[in-house]
Formats: structure tokens, sequence, C-alpha cells
């Protein structure tokens, strides 16, 4: 919910309670700058944009089999120069062009990549293709404060990182070029206000977390060691978000996401599992009961729906995953349940009267 | 001194555009450089998807019965390649660097092979059968148009079992990469050209 939506509720609750004068509303609410909405043209400019792209590297990557190699070369240098010319043209003016144009310009240099090696019979390394147009992708993004071609910077240098390696096997030694390119990501996101460009780049960082997890033999205190990062990165995001600063609750639910998968993966590592340690598991499915639903009561507090959605997702995992570890039980089941929900109504109480002390 | 948005993103456009032309500038200058040697080549197929038509090539060495495998070594990543006549060139053996492939044959280009090993002379087969060795050395396609796409399907498919009626020629750099200069079919010459 944007600022000043959450600051109407609260008006008109003030308002009601004699605490601010209603001839005031109008006022104070004025003096809020609006949430930047996506409006219906501009989303259908962005559609449009995204296909008109798609469009030409399909027209592009069509057989020319009537033109020349070296017109054909010319030809591709000048749809990529154009387009880089049209949103040089839009920028400053028209910055929504402009930027559309520039992604499309980013995804112009891509296909020209692989073009150029098909017009001339090029032997590639697919890999440094995608790191080339995904390096090329963010310095346009830089150059033109472009949201849509860092995203697709993000996307090639992930498609880079994903060919001819062998990340999750623990089998490959390279650097994925994603852990540089994320952070970049979500700096850009949070510096250009982007939500998709935040939605990319927290993938990004959890593509990163999952690069270290598969660099170990899937060790429970290094998934454990991981979530626990990853919790602090959502804190992190959760206080920027507080703060009020864009998009950072985008960051805020992918962060809490990735740390309780990981938690959740922990348990079932080699530290907890097997029969001899049933009771470790136990322990583990109620650490993460009760990480999610101090997770949901925290969302609730702070009015973020994804994260109460993921909060509650969770909740469900972990008490799908007890009753397993109990063999289906139910008298048993019912019993650690009862505990679990006699220890979060204690929590709610205690919080309610500290709220009413102060 | 801050540079506006405009020239900033066509600064970074023209170092691309240039970027790519070096590339193609540099290969072409590699690839006229090179070595040119020719290799046989099997089971073609014209495509036709986004990427335009194609003659996908399968660069692979026919073994007669009395022949063997060339010899590797563990994690080989060279290939040695000797002259078996006619101006066509096989795989010598394997090895891990320049200079150990340089001491099995002539030629030294970076890539792998596999064999399937043909079968002697013997009292089930009295002829033996052929095997044979495929290479591996990032040419995998020829971009043509469809007629000639075609054509070259037909007249590969129409040879016989170990007879090579085409060849890719191969240009194999001071680097050891090996870049496709065209290919050889019933004689005629196909060649990549800037025009």
């Amino acid at each position: 919910m944007a600022y000043k939506d959450r600051v109407k509720e609260d008006l008109d609750r003030w308002i009601s309670a004699g605490l601010v004068g209603a001839d005031k509303r109008e006022a104070i609410l004025a003096s809020l700058p609006d949430a930047r909405r996506l409006d219906a043209a501009t989303a259908l400019a962005w559609v449009g944009g995204i296909l008109f792209g798609i469009a030409v590297i399909t027209f592009v990557g069509a057989n020319w089999d009537a033109i020349p190699r070296l017109p054909r070369f010319v030809l591709l240098l000048a749809i990529f120069l154009g387009f880089a010319g049209a949103g040089a043209w839009a920028s400053g003016k028209r910055p929504v062009l402009s930027n559309i144009l520039l992604l499309i310009t980013a995804l112009i240099f891509a296909s020209a990549i692989g073009l150029t090696g098909q017009i001339f019979d090029i032997v590639g390394n697919p890999r440094t293709a995608s790191y080339g147009a995904g390096l090329a992708a963010f310095a346009l993004a830089l150059a033109g404060r472009s949201t849509g071609a860092a995203a697709v910077g993000l996307v090639m240098i992930g498609l880079g990182d994903f060919v001819e390696h062998d990340w999750f096997s623990g089998g490959d030694t390279d650097i994925p070029w994603i852990l540089f390119a994320a952070p970049l990501g979500v700096f850009l996101a949070l510096r250009w206000s982007s939500a998709p460009l935040a939605h990319l780049a927290g993938l990004a960082i959890l593509y990163c977390f999952l690069w270290f997890a598969a660099r170990t033999h899937a060790d429970a205190a290094v998934f454990l060691f991981l979530s626990i990062l990853l919790g602090g990165f959502a804190a992190a995001a959760r206080w920027l978000y507080v703060q009020d600063r864009p998009y950072a609750g985008v960051f805020y639910g992918w962060f809490a996401w990735g740390a309780l998968m990981l938690f959740a993966f922990a348990g079932y590592a080699p530290l907890f599992g097997g029969h001899e340690s049933l009771i470790g598991g136990i322990a583990h499915r109620l650490v993460w009961l009760g990480a999610s639903g101090a997770l949901l009561a925290l969302a609730r507090y702070d009015r973020h729906i994804a994260v109460s959605a993921i909060a509650i997702l969770s909740l469900i995992g972990a008490a799908f995953a007890l009753m397993t570890d109990l063999g289906l039980n139910l008298i048993v089941a019912a019993g650690v349940f009862m505990l679990c929900a006699i220890a979060a109504m204690a929590a709610g109480l205690i919080l309610r009267g500290r709220a009413k002390a102060t | 001194m801050k540079i506006d948005a405009a020239p900033r993103i066509m600064i970074v456009a023209a170092i691309c555009a240039l970027a790519l032309i070096g590339v193609v500038v540099m290969e072409g200058a590699a690839r006229a450089g090179g070595q040119e040697i020719m290799l046989p080549m099997q089971a073609v197929d014209p495509r036709s998807l986004l990427s335009g038509h194609y003659v996908q090539i399968s660069l692979s060495q026919t073994l007669q019965p009395n022949e063997h495998c060339p010899d590797e070594q563990s994690g080989w990543d060279w290939i040695a390649l000797k002259p078996i006549g006619g101006g066509v060139y096989g795989v010598a053996g394997g090895a891990h660097s320049r200079e150990q492939t340089e001491q099995i044959g002539p030629v030294s280009v970076k890539g792998s092979f596999s064999c399937s090993p043909p079968t002697p002379p013997g009292k089930d087969a009295p002829e033996g059968f052929t095997g044979s060795v495929r290479i591996e050395i990032g040419i995998d396609r020829f971009y043509i148009n469809q007629s000639e796409a075609e054509r070259i399907d037909q007249i590969i498919r129409a040879s016989g079992a170990g007879e090579a009626r085409a060849f890719a020629i191969v240009s194999i750099g001071s680097d050891g990469q090996a870049r496709l200069k065209g290919l050889q079919v019933e004689g005629r010459r196909l060649e990549l050209t800037w025009l």
C-alpha cells in the first residue's frame, strides 16, 4: 500500500475520532505526492514496445537470401544505431519512450551478436556472447537511465551464467557474473524506483545464494548460515520499506521467501536427516513454524500483503512437514499444534499488553 | 564535466557497434591467415528456423576395418591432424597441449573427438565393419541460401557408406582455433565471401 493511501486511512480514522478537523483532510492529502502508477496507456506502450522489439528481432533473424552479407551487416548496425539514436533523442523529453527504446536497443544488440556470427560464419562462444550483450545492455541503461535496458542486462548475464555451466552440481569453478550484476540491479532498482527491475534483481540475489549453497555438499550448517544472512538482507529491505523507500518492499518479499526456503532446506540436509536425528528434525520444523508465525505477525504489522502470503504458505509447509515427521499421528500432531497455538496466543497477549502499557 | 544523456547513449552505442565491427574484421583476418585444410563431413541437414537456412555439418572421418581409433591422452583438449589423401585431413590423436599434438601430427587444432571403433574382418563378418571418428572443433553449421542447402543435403544423402563427397574447408589459425571457410561439394567450392 502506498504511503498516501495509508495516510488516507489514518486521516479518516483521526477525523472520526475528532483528532483532526474534516476540513483539513484535502489540504493534508494535497501536500503528499501521488505514488507513481503505471497507467493503462503507459502499460500498453510498454507491451507494444516489447512486441515491436521482438518483431524486429524476428525480422532480422529471418534468412535474407537475397541480401549480400556485408549490406546485411550494415543494415543490422543501422537498425541498432537507429534505435539508440531514437532513445537518445527521447531522453530528457520523453523518459518513458526513451526507456522503451533503449530496452529495444539492448535486445537488438543481443540479437546482433548472434546474427553477426551467422552472417560471417564466426564460431563464437555462447557464454561470451551473452555476457557481451549483458554488459552492453547495462552500459546503455547507465547512459540513458533505462530500467528496461538494465533488466535486459540482468537477464543476458543470467543466461550467460547458465550456458555451458554446471553450477548446481558444484562441478564448475568459474564465478558467475550474476554475483556482480545482481547487486548492481538492486542498486539501480532502488535508485530508479523500478518494480520490474526490483523483481528481477531480487530473483538474481536468490540465484546468488543458491549458487553459494550449491558449492557445498548439502551441508545443513551452510544452509542455516545462508538463511540467516538472507534474513538479514530481508530485515535491511524491511527497514528501507518502513522508511518509505519505493519498491524496497519487493526485496523484503523475495528475501523473506528465500530465507524461509533455505531454512526449510536446512532441515533436510545431513545434519538433521535420518532416523537417528528425528528429534533434531522436529526441532527444526518447530523453529520453522515459529519463524513463519513471527514473519506473519511482522508482515501484518507492516501491512505487506506479499510477505503475509509468503509467511502463510511457509506456515502451511512447516505444519505439513511436522505432520509427516510425526508419521501422521494425529494425537501427537494435535498436541504439538496445541502447544504452538498456546505459544502464539501468549505472545500476542504479551505484545498487546505492552502496547497498552505504552 | 557532465555529459548529457543523449551523447552518453550515442557514445555507448558507437562503442558497441565498433566492437561488433572489430570482431568481424579480426575473425576475417584470422580466417584468411590460417592454414587451410579439408575435413570430411557427413549427415548434413538444411534448417529453416529463425536463424535462417544453414547446412548442419558433422565432421566425421570413416575408419576402415583394418584401421584403429586414434590414440588419446586423458583430459586432452587438442587434436593432431594428418593428411589422409587428396588434400583431406584426418585425426592422428589427441593430447594436452599444442606442443604434444605437434609430435603426433603436422596440424594442431583445439577440440575433441569421439571414436566408434571399426570391426576387423573375422568369422562372423568376413569383410569387417567400418568405424568412424567424430570431430568436434566448434564448427557445426554453414549458412547458405535454401536452394544450395537442399542441394548439398541431397548429394550427401545419396553418398554411399564411407564415401565422402562433401568436405568442410577449414582455416586453422595460429591460436589453434578452427574457422570455417566454406564447403567443397563434388569438387565445387562454396566459400564465404564478404558480398
